[in-house]
């Protein structure tokens, strides 16, 4: 694997929390175009390495790379202007706002979004209708579009599962770490879930998912790597990783 | 005919000053009851500036935005850096500053004892001197600043804003600078809050610090959660009913001292109701309950 075709490198990434040590040297690298899934025990500091790579938890040493930019001093915002969009595992969402508001949240440009911007109402009607067209597009992609008028907190965990899907899509995010993204999700929709992440390749995206649903895992996944106590203990093809000893002993232990 | 006009000119007033802390408050869900500082910063500068440099009302009252603005884009940078409670206290402690200032900075504010023939607006020789004249000026500025705020609640900007309120965590995930709109809002919400001040203090031409004191931001905080926070039209509302309120109690025969202190009972009682009953406002989409940080 050549450095090249990465989008995302991590080396030497460690993060401590009172003592405990969550993330511990920990080198990853992520081929563009790929989907990869993450997996490992509770506790294996899946979300904290999410949390550093977004900005959203500095790590105390280490680096990472995004498309040759450096993020472990970047604050959140940028890194999602970057090319980076995540979901959270507790789910985030405006739940007083309607499906289509959220989505035309993540559509949106810094440059409409200012206050100056904010009083050129023709520019921005245009702007904002443009913008509209490409939400519902990817409402339509997630299956939503009956229901882009409703309340994103009136949705069901499923659904709101996939709106944030659809958020992730429409920031035009070229990478995606997604928390876990099945999980507490109905077998219908999971099915759902997986049949949209299989296809983000062909739409020029690459995946970084944490699951603990391996047969998600096992039937998505290009590339599975796991963690435990905070470092990558095994990392390939989900045959080459479900018949690694050290794997199976990390889930029995 | 006089009283009534002298009501509907305060609730314009009032109205200006309390949808620019709907934009803090109630859109971007930063409580604070630093805005009656912001109010009395521009009475002062617009008075002031009159009395002192003899500056017509039209060109000290865009000076007095210009400066609160600033004032609140300084002190708003070291306390977003607190969030929720804390924030709340910070704002408290601010506006114990802005009127400690105004109280004890004689040589300028003339402290308690206030600042008296503030010089009333002209415009080409017509001076704004009764109550028709000055109420069509109140509401021609109420109306302006209501259509402006109107506009940036519309728009993609005012998304971002609610987003903040609703969660920082996921609007920064979006790629959303969420101290820049904090300060900027926050900013704005100060400028206007000044040139309700500046109408203030044109209008009654004596302005001293106790109209500018913590009591008078709750006052304005009221406004706005009584009328729904988030919801420009209810904070219309709610300036006609909080400003309209204490005037009833007049016509139910309580003696003026009596009535001035059931006032402040009236405003606190109201609140508390309100939040026990109807958090989000009459007509508010934001329930002050349900924040997540």
């Amino acid at each position: 694997m050549t450095l090249k075709q990465d989008i995302i490198e991590i080396r030497g990434l460690t993060k401590h929390f009172d003592g405990v040590l969550a993330v511990s040297e920990l080198d990853l690298s992520v081929p563009y175009g790929l989907v990869t899934a993450i997996i490992g025990p509770n506790g294996a500091g899946k979300t904290t390495l999410f949390h550093m790579i977004t900005g959203f938890l500095r790590p105390d040493k280490g680096s990472i790379h995004f498309k040759g930019n450096d993020l472990v001093h970047c604050a959140p915002y940028r890194v999602a202007r970057l090319g980076i969009a995540r979901t959270f595992q507790d789910l985030r969402l405006i739940r007083q706002m309607t499906l289509l508001d959220n989505v035309l949240l993540a559509t949106s440009t810094s440059e409409c979004e200012g206050l100056l911007s904010s009083l050129r109402r023709g520019y921005l009607w245009r702007v904002e209708s443009a913008k509209r067209k490409k939400a519902v597009e990817w409402l339509e992609f997630v299956g939503l579009q009956d229901n882009s008028g409703s309340l994103a907190g009136e949705l069901s965990y499923g659904q709101q599962k996939l709106l944030s899907l659809a958020c992730c899509l429409a920031t035009g995010a070229e990478l995606l770490l997604l928390d876990e993204p099945v999980a507490g999700v109905s077998p219908t929709t999971t099915e759902r879930l997986l049949e949209y992440l299989a296809q983000l390749p062909s739409l020029g995206r690459t995946v970084l998912f944490i699951e603990h649903n391996l047969d998600a895992v096992r039937s998505v996944a290009d590339r599975v790597v796991v963690m435990d106590e905070g470092t990558k203990i095994a990392e390939g093809s989900w045959d080459e990783v479900s018949a690694a000893s050290n794997v199976l002993e990390a889930y029995l232990a | 005919m006089e009283y009534v006009l002298h009501i509907l000119i305060l609730m314009g007033i009032y109205l200006i000053a309390a949808v620019a802390l709907n934009l803090v408050a109630g859109y971007t869900g930063l409580l604070s009851i630093a805005h009656a500082a912001f109010f009395g910063v521009g009475a002062y500068v617009v008075a002031l500036l009159g009395l002192k440099l003899g500056y017509p009302f039209w060109i000290s009252v865009p000076c007095a935005a210009a400066l609160t603005g600033l004032l609140g884009l300084a002190v708003s940078i070291p306390s977003l850096r607190v969030h929720d409670d804390y924030f709340i206290l910070v704002t408290f402690g601010l506006q114990v500053i802005a009127t400690g200032v105004m109280t004890n900075w004689i040589a300028v504010t003339n402290g308690p004892m206030g600042l008296s023939g503030i010089p009333q607006p002209v415009l080409f020789g017509f001076v704004f001197d009764t109550h028709w004249s000055y109420l069509a000026l109140t509401w021609t500025f109420a109306i302006a600043v209501l259509l402006f705020c109107r506009n940036l609640v519309t728009a993609p900007f005012g998304r971002v804003l609610r987003a903040i309120r609703e969660d920082e965590v996921f609007a920064q995930a979006m790629g959303k600078n969420v101290i820049y709109y904090k300060v900027i809002v926050f900013a704005v919400a100060a400028g206007l809050a000044a040139i309700a001040g500046g109408l203030y203090a044109s209008y009654v031409t004596f302005i001293d610090p106790t109209s500018f004191t913590v009591q008078e931001s709750i006052f304005m905080l009221a406004i706005v959660i009584v009328g729904g926070a988030g919801n420009i039209w209810g904070t219309v509302v709610g300036a006609a009913a909080l400003v309209a309120l204490p005037e009833a109690l007049r016509f139910v025969g309580l003696p003026s001292a009596v009535a001035a202190n059931t006032r402040q009972i009236m405003y606190g009682a109201l609140l508390v109701l309100m939040m026990l009953f109807r958090p989000r406002g009459l007509l508010g989409e934001f329930d002050f309950r349900n924040t997540r940080g």
